[in-house]
């Protein structure tokens, strides 16, 4: 609550944050009515959530505007901004703001890999078994112990999420844009391009993703780049539809209408009456898509058309400890959590995403402060 | 006020017309064809407000829609012509068409809720024609999309600026679609039953604003609706139209005090009225509209016609001039309601 509600006030007046705090403890009383008051309205709206959005809507910003009324020249335009107002609205959903710990977490450990990993990660190290040739538990040397192989269970790890985060990220980058591009073709100018685009979606759809990606990877190199590649165009696909529909509904919208009676251009009512309409679900649905394509990846590379060893993935490092479940379980343990985090991470943010993406969330927040009085 | 005026579009001045010459249209639908507009021609002067009225079908959205250019896919000009200012706009080019739209004439929708958008601040979508059509720079058109809201009455029009439609009441974001429709200072304004979605109170504002806008601009008013209060209390002129016609035209005078057409008067008399009796309750009209989709012989109204005689259903009955004194009072009706006894027929 400290640098957070006073977008447009000036952080120097003593008078204005007084006021502010007040109407934080206000609010927060407010808050505090209003979710026992509509407990099953939104999970997620807990106290300290509803008592920003009542600050940051009436107090700092924009009815009472008490930064302005002090003197201050009316200052044209300098609304909060979708984007803006969207960050302000993930940052306090907690939930989603875990997610993109996760993430955050997930990336750098990604990067730093080569830094921070203790082993190359296809190094066998020679201590790196017991005696009797099996993989050593947890211990001051080797932090998540060490494979069957003798290799090191951390480096594995940390390297195998560049395998999943660049497939990750990769195949939703593809997947989002294909869809983007394809649904809104189709949706927007209809006629042939409709039907075919829409058929081929069709009958990429048609099929389970898994077993499409298996028939293509059974008869091409596998690698990061077809994993992708296969994921991509099967989850643009399914992107596609959902811009599509969209985008039918759109075209028909009055405010369409009025915004050609005006004489704004195709191509700017393309970009500033549709686009930002279709993207926030391409936003959402690309993050959530993230999480799906690591997974699936991961069950690739376990059923050994993914990734090859010695090459660490997640996948093919549970398929390589899984025949020491019983005694070492950490083989399977460990990188079946990294999978979890990664997805709980990535769908996290995608919720947090699509609730902050869609104003009219906050205006539900405001209009039950208002009936309240 | 002008900047350079687009190079596809000729110099005109204000004191042009609009002139609509037979104009038919029709929608394609999959249960057959719908002639919406039949046939209308009308002329309407550089500053002039012209009431359309009509009941849900008549075709009056038809037509606004046709003057703009943007009937709905299904939707196509089968006859006639529309020329705005010299600039003939049936089958013009896209290009010119665009040009046109919010410079010469533009809109006003029915309901605010969906004719603003509700993801881009009302600042921009009132900058948006202004930048389109005069090339005004981003802070020349912050600065007039403020004097607009100014002028449509928005109070706090700086704050309002960078607010989102709905985050306004439904009285103001139709003071801010009249802004969106103005901003680039239009020649004739078409205003599709700009105020049934608001309280009757605010009403009167919206139609004050638009009255006022109309003055102050010299622009043209075209406003359409199914409400005669609405037409009484603004327009110059009224046309009413019924399956797609126009059955009686004349000053606003004209047709309040003088109606001539059956169905004018019948939609007199579902007017509820403060000073009929208690307990007389408006008239109906019996029976419905044509559909639109069977061609109906002779009068389209004779169905439903108090009047009717077998002429009507012979031959429809052209527009002609009802009385010396009115020069532009017309009606297409073989009967003279105020002379003749309605009724055997039916």
């Amino acid at each position: 609550m400290t640098e957070g509600p006073a977008p447009n006030h000036p952080p120097d007046e003593g008078v204005t944050a007084t006021a502010a705090d007040a109407d934080t403890r206000r609010g927060g009383a407010v808050g505090g009515d209003l979710r026992r008051a509509f407990s099953p309205f939104k999970p997620g709206a807990d106290a300290t959530r509803v008592a920003v959005a009542v600050v940051g809507e009436t107090a700092p910003g924009q009815e009472v505007a008490p930064g302005q009324e002090a003197g201050a020249p009316a200052v044209l335009g300098t609304e909060r901004g979708y984007w803006r107002t969207a960050w302000y609205e993930f940052r306090h959903d907690r939930l989603g703001m875990v997610g993109l710990v996760f993430v955050v977490l997930l990336i750098l450990a990604a990067i730093l890999a080569p830094l921070i990993a203790p082993y190359s990660p296809n190094y066998q190290v020679p201590t790196g078994l017991t005696a009797a040739g099996n993989p050593r538990p947890p211990s001051s040397h080797f932090l998540l112990g060490t494979d069957p192989l003798g290799r090191d269970e951390l480096s594995r790890l940390l390297f195998g999420a560049r395998i999943s985060l660049v497939v990750g990220l990769g195949s939703a980058a593809l997947g989002g844009v294909l869809g983007l591009v394809l649904g809104g073709v189709a949706g927007l100018f209809g006629g042939f391009a409709d039907k075919l685009l829409m058929r081929l979606a069709d009958v990429i759809l048609s099929f389970p993703i898994l077993l499409l990606a298996t028939a293509v990877l059974a008869v091409t190199q596998p690698g990061v780049g077809s994993i992708s590649i296969i994921i991509g165009v099967g989850f643009g696909a399914y992107l596609g539809r959902v811009v599509y529909t969209q985008a039918l509904t759109l075209r028909e919208r009055d405010f369409v209408l009025a915004a050609r009676t005006a004489g704004v251009s195709r191509a700017r009512i393309l970009a500033r009456h549709i686009l930002p309409h279709v993207l926030p679900s391409v936003i959402v649905f690309s993050t959530l898509g993230v999480a799906t394509a690591i997974q699936l990846e991961a069950a690739l590379s376990y059923v050994g058309l993914g990734i090859h060893p010695p090459t660490a993935s997640w996948g093919n490092m549970i398929a390589d400890g899984q025949n020491y479940m019983t005694t070492d379980v950490w083989l399977v343990l460990l990188p079946g959590i990294a999978i979890i985090i990664a997805m709980l991470g990535f769908s996290l943010v995608g919720d947090g995403l699509r609730d902050a993406l869609d104003p009219t969330l906050e205006r539900t927040v405001q209009v039950k402060l208002g009936a309240l009085g | 006020m002008t900047g350079t005026a687009p190079a596809t579009l000729p110099d005109h001045d204000k004191g042009a017309a609009l002139v609509v010459r037979r104009l038919s249209t029709v929608y394609g639908t999959s249960y057959g064809r719908i002639t919406a507009v039949r046939d209308v021609s009308f002329q309407i002067k550089a500053g002039e407000a012209v009431g359309i009225v009509g009941e849900t079908g008549s075709g009056k959205t038809a037509i606004a829609l046709a003057l703009v250019g943007l009937l709905p896919r299904n939707g196509r000009i089968v006859a006639g012509e529309i020329s705005l200012g010299g600039v003939e706009l049936v089958n013009a080019p896209k290009k010119l068409l665009q040009e046109v739209r919010g410079r010469r004439i533009a809109m006003v929708f029915q309901d605010s809720m969906t004719s603003l958008d509700p993801l881009m601040p009302i600042g921009k979508q009132i900058s948006e024609g202004m930048v389109a059509h005069l090339g005004t720079s981003a802070d020349e058109a912050r600065r007039r999309a403020l004097e607009l809201l100014e002028d449509v009455g928005v109070p706090d029009p700086a704050t309002r600026l960078a607010q989102y439609p709905h985050q306004l009441s439904g009285g103001l974001r139709q003071r801010v679609a009249i802004a969106v429709a103005i901003a680039a200072n239009p020649d004739v304004l078409v205003a599709d039953e700009p105020t049934t979605a608001l309280d009757v109170t605010i009403q009167a504002q919206v139609l004050d604003l638009l009255e006022r806008e109309r003055q102050r601009r010299g622009m043209a008013l075209i406003l359409i609706t199914h409400d005669l209060g609405v037409v009484a209390s603004v327009t110059d002129r009224v046309m009413v139209m019924y399956a797609g016609r126009v059955v009686e035209s004349g000053t606003t005078e004209d047709i309040f005090r003088d109606p001539r057409h059956p169905y004018t008067l019948g939609l007199m008399k579902t007017m509820p009225r403060l000073d009929s009796p208690l307990g007389v309750r408006p008239a109906a009209i019996p029976g419905f509209p044509p559909t639109g989709y069977e061609e109906v012989a002779g009068c389209p109204f004779s169905p439903r016609c108090e009047w009717v005689r077998p002429a009507c259903r012979a031959e429809y009955p052209p527009l002609e001039r009802v009385a010396e004194a009115a020069p532009t009072h017309e009606a297409a009706c073989l009967v003279d309601v105020r002379t003749e006894a309605p009724g055997d027929a039916r």
